[in-house]
């Protein structure tokens, strides 16, 4: 799955990394793709559940590997 | 009014158990907190990422976006920002409770005027019922909670009825600043220091509402004003003062030179511009909570260096006294003496 830019916001808990993400999101144009890693276990409900109750983008895979949640996000 | 309580030496929230408490240094828990997560470091949103986000949804609609003013230092040059800085069209919009000031209004009447945009003012009496009922039941809520609620449901509203893609908030770093700034309103009520207040208008809103009919489709909560939203039409909410560089320092003198715009004489904290049913609101906090939103909100900015510990305290002086109290409560139609 290739992104085309990626955010890495390990050591950044929730709730404070949303609104960085949701930043970075509305700069990127449509059909764009947005790695996120996260280290914040928190991250793996609460970012998919703001994501699908509240916007538009769509969260189309996540993967965790060891402490590290990458989550690969659509701009539609 | 207030009952002395000890204060963090760091920034200026009293101790209140069990959310907030002072270590044996005097220091409490957000700031010692605060020192954890400021060690991580993270791109700030530069003015870069606020021009991307505006020119991507330039001239999609009759309006580019949506400037929710309120008359204030904040909003007001927001509105300058979209028109004169970003080159805009933008939708000038103002709610009215009813208990808007003149000063207020003023502001807002030279801006729009000036900058030649097109204003909407939504006048209505819709949310005073509730206010007299917070205040009459003793209730704990807090007034502004339930108000930001419903001006942010009516927001995405108006925004949906014209397809604006942007709705502009003037809102600080001190009320976004690592927040769920781009789907929440200005407060987080997930964060510590708002969780009492937060249980307390979700309890009112749950069920003490119940007695009063015509909310029963009232939003009980921002998550469901911005789910409502996504079904109507979907806005952003941003404010290019989370993005810009400049401080009150920066725009003040130029929306007064540009716009006209003067600081009122009589608001609470000083220098703001907020509608007289604040000063009940910031009443009721200090009475049940011992500290306002205000607090938080300075706290947060002395934390991130954007304010001086001294700056806050001085501007969170209590500068009302009964005699408005009265006023405000006889203007909901209650009895001061019964409720104050």
């Amino acid at each position: 799955m290739k992104a085309s830019e990626t955010l890495d916001l390990r050591g950044f808990p929730c709730p404070g990394n949303l609104p960085i993400l949701l930043i970075k999101l509305e700069t990127m144009s449509a059909g764009e793709m947005l790695e996120l890693i996260v280290d914040d276990v928190v991250a793996l409900d609460r970012i998919p559940m703001a994501l699908k109750e509240e916007t538009e983008f769509e969260l189309v895979r996540s993967v965790q590997n060891n402490s590290n949640i990458h989550l690969f996000i659509k701009v539609k | 009014m207030t009952e002395e309580r000890k204060i963090c030496k760091r920034c200026i929230m009293p101790e209140s158990k069990p959310d907030i408490i002072l270590n044996d240094d005097g220091i409490c828990n957000l700031c010692l907190e605060h020192d954890n997560i400021i060690k991580v470091q993270y791109q700030k949103p530069l003015e870069s990422d606020l021009i991307k986000i505006l020119n991507k949804n330039k001239s999609k609609a009759r309006y580019d976006c949506m400037v929710m003013c309120s008359g204030g230092k904040d909003s007001t040059s927001a509105l300058y920002y979209m028109k004169k800085r970003y080159k805009l069209n933008p939708l000038a919009f103002t709610f009215d409770h009813g208990f808007e000031t003149d000063e207020a209004m003023a502001n807002i009447n030279n801006a729009v005027e000036i900058l030649n945009v097109d204003f909407l003012l939504y006048k209505s009496s819709y949310m005073k019922e509730m206010f007299a009922k917070i205040v009459s039941s003793h209730s704990k809520a807090v007034i502004c909670h339930p108000c930001s609620i419903w001006y942010m449901d009516l927001a995405f509203d108006v925004a949906a009825r014209y397809e604006i893609p942007i709705i502009v908030a003037g809102w600080t770093k001190g009320q976004s600043t690592k927040q769920e700034i781009m789907s929440k309103c200005g407060c987080n009520i997930h964060a510590v220091e708002f969780k009492s207040m937060a249980e307390n208008t979700k309890e009112f809103l749950n069920n003490e509402l119940k007695e009063l009919p015509k909310y029963k489709d009232f939003p009980h909560s921002m998550e469901e004003v911005l789910t409502r939203a996504k079904k109507r039409f979907k806005s952003t909410v941003i404010s290019p003062h989370w993005f810009l560089p400049y401080g009150p320092e920066d725009y003040i003198p130029l929306i007064q030179k540009e716009l006209k715009w003067k600081m009122p004489l009589f608001s609470y904290p000083e220098g703001s511009t907020n509608c007289s049913l604040n000063f009940l609101s910031v009443y009721y906090s200090m009475k049940y909570y011992g500290y306002t939103h205000y607090h938080v909100e300075a706290s947060k900015m002395i934390r991130e260096g954007y304010l001086l510990r001294e700056e806050a305290l001085s501007q969170l002086k209590f500068n009302f006294n009964e005699k408005t109290l009265q006023e405000i409560t006889a203007k909901l139609g209650l009895e001061p003496e019964d409720n104050l």
